[in-house]
């Protein structure tokens, strides 16, 4: 990967935005789903727990 | 027979009670077309007065100035009769809500085109409109002006009950309106330019037309949604 | 077959199996979506590499439109045959819908800037795509404005079903606006033709991004159904305790 990659004909300034930002955002909603999904988990076994 | 005219009756005998609710008195014939000209006033303003920029923009003015007086009072249409339990009545009775609506929506265009009427003088002198754009003005106006209150009975039937309804009733209504306000400005444009304005003016009556069908039952299925609460 | 997936346990248990291959897929044609998109495929005649954006671009805005219908639908289920997972799978829909529309938005002003000079085009796509954000919003608005959220639920699922039918007319009309006041589109917003090697990432990331919101709506329903049980357990137990100290 020589220095032409990460220039891009000096588009750089438009495209590694573009793709960071996709990729950033789509990752921290994956985060954000799975954060709530492992809360939901603990709190139904907390709730089961003190059930029984 | 009989039931056919009476369903006629009821309709006209509905629209007349709207349009005795909503119409009470003069003020609201002013407020409207004072909003209007207040609107068009902030346009020109910003835009600065010089004739060949406000040439090109004044129908684009015109119809959002007629949009944006129309949207605020949209919501009383059905609010009203909800807090009142008078929605509750007429669910029960022989008339179905879906006439009743139409009836509002044709009542509303009304409301809101007669002081258009009236003030139309008013808008083609401050806004320099040409004289040969007028008739075409009028069957846009009549036309886009009963879709616009077609689609805001929908609108007021979704925010029925809703936390702060009146500033999301304008987020949900417009970009249902936006088809509206392309083909009503292009009939206008293309009567400016000297091309042919009858593909916009289909289009928006068509796009009325299927308004006109299907606005009733969305809403009344809301309104019994609203009311089994 | 949808009925056959309304019971909440054989749907986890489903699921169960499937998540994690719907993440490799995700996995694998991201990387190499990426990879062919950055790497191993041509600069355009024109736009150099600037037409890279588009490997984001366009399927964000595909994917837009695609799960706007899948919501509209999924709020048909909800509505008409009272499916009992629509709802859920409805709410997990529109944020990532919202979110892939407003992308697209972002994506092609990036594009725009260095193809024609300024920030913002309003060009046909870009319009719709922009109107297409305000139906997402709506639905989202409307479905927590009201105390219930099922009534939430059913209001908002009526604007999500008006919107489909609202939305080809709307596209219609600002593809109608935008010839009307442009006679000569000289480029488009992806060039007027497709080299062959570049279609290869195009399909990978359109896949990739696919994937990843399947992934994501059913870990998102699945959240929703454990949280509806914790809060049917709440309530019993609050129940419970009631009756006992009354």
């Amino acid at each position: 990967m020589n220095e032409s990659f990460w220039i891009m004909q000096g588009y750089e300034i438009y495209i590694w935005p573009s793709y960071v930002l996709t990729l950033l955002s789509l990752g921290l909603l994956f985060v954000h789903s799975t954060k709530q999904s492992q809360k939901a988990k603990k709190l139904l076994k907390q709730l089961s727990k003190t059930k029984n | 027979m009989s039931l056919q005219s009476s369903f006629i009756q009821i309709f006209i005998s509905h629209i007349k009670r709207e349009f005795l609710i909503n119409f009470r008195s003069l003020v609201d014939v002013i407020s409207i077309i004072s909003f209007m000209i207040l609107i068009v006033t902030l346009f020109v303003l910003g835009i600065g007065p010089f004739e060949e920029k406000l040439a090109l923009i004044s129908n684009a003015i015109f119809w959002i100035g007629l949009i944006l007086a129309i949207i605020p009072s949209l919501e009383k249409t059905l609010q009203r009769d909800y807090d009142n339990g008078w929605l509750d009545q007429t669910i029960t009775s022989p008339t179905p809500m879906e006439l009743i609506l139409l009836s509002k929506s044709l009542a509303y265009w009304l409301i809101v085109i007669i002081p258009l009427l009236i003030s139309l003088p008013l808008f083609i002198v401050l806004l320099n409109i040409n004289l040969k754009l007028i008739p075409w003005l009028l069957i846009s106006i009549l036309v886009g002006g009963l879709s616009i209150s077609l689609i805001g009975i929908i609108g007021s039937a979704l925010t029925l009950g809703a936390k702060r309804g009146n500033i999301l009733l304008p987020i949900l209504i417009i970009p249902l309106i936006i088809p509206i306000l392309i083909f009503g400005v292009g009939i206008s444009e293309a009567v400016r330019i000297n091309e042919s304005p009858l593909g916009n003016l289909f289009l928006l009556i068509g796009f009325t037309l299927i308004y006109l069908v299907i606005s009733p039952f969305i809403s009344a299925f809301l309104i019994r949604i609203a009311i089994s609460r | 077959m949808f009925d056959w997936l309304a019971n909440p346990n054989r749907f986890n248990r489903i699921t169960e199996k499937i998540q994690p291959c719907i993440l490799f897929i995700t996995i694998i044609t991201l990387i190499s979506g990426l990879y062919f998109g950055l790497f191993d495929s041509p600069k355009d005649y024109q736009q150099g590499d600037a037409v890279r954006i588009m490997y984001v671009h366009v399927p964000s805005a595909w994917l837009a439109s695609f799960l706007y219908f899948s919501l509209a639908i999924s709020c048909v289920f909800y509505l008409v045959w009272k499916h009992p997972l629509a709802d859920l799978v409805s709410s997990s829909i529109a944020p990532i819908g919202a979110l892939f529309s407003a992308l697209t938005l972002v994506t092609g002003s990036l594009w725009g800037k260095p193809m024609w000079g300024t920030w913002w085009v309003w060009d046909a796509r870009l319009t719709s795509m922009l109107v297409l954000f305000f139906f997402y919003l709506g639905y989202i608005l409307l479905s927590n404005a009201f105390e219930r959220k099922i009534d939430g639920s059913k209001t908002a699922s009526v604007l999500a079903i008006v919107g489909l039918i609202n939305l080809p007319i709307v596209k219609f009309s600002v593809d109608w606006w935008h010839t009307l006041h442009q006679p000569a589109s000289i480029i488009k917003i992806g060039g007027p033709s497709i080299d062959d090697k570049m279609l290869l990432p195009l399909i990978l990331m359109i896949f990739a991004l696919s994937f990843f919101s399947l992934y994501l709506i059913v870990l998102n329903v699945k959240t929703k159904l454990i949280e509806k049980k914790c809060e049917a357990l709440l309530l019993k137990s609050n129940l419970e305790e009631i009756s006992k100290t009354g």
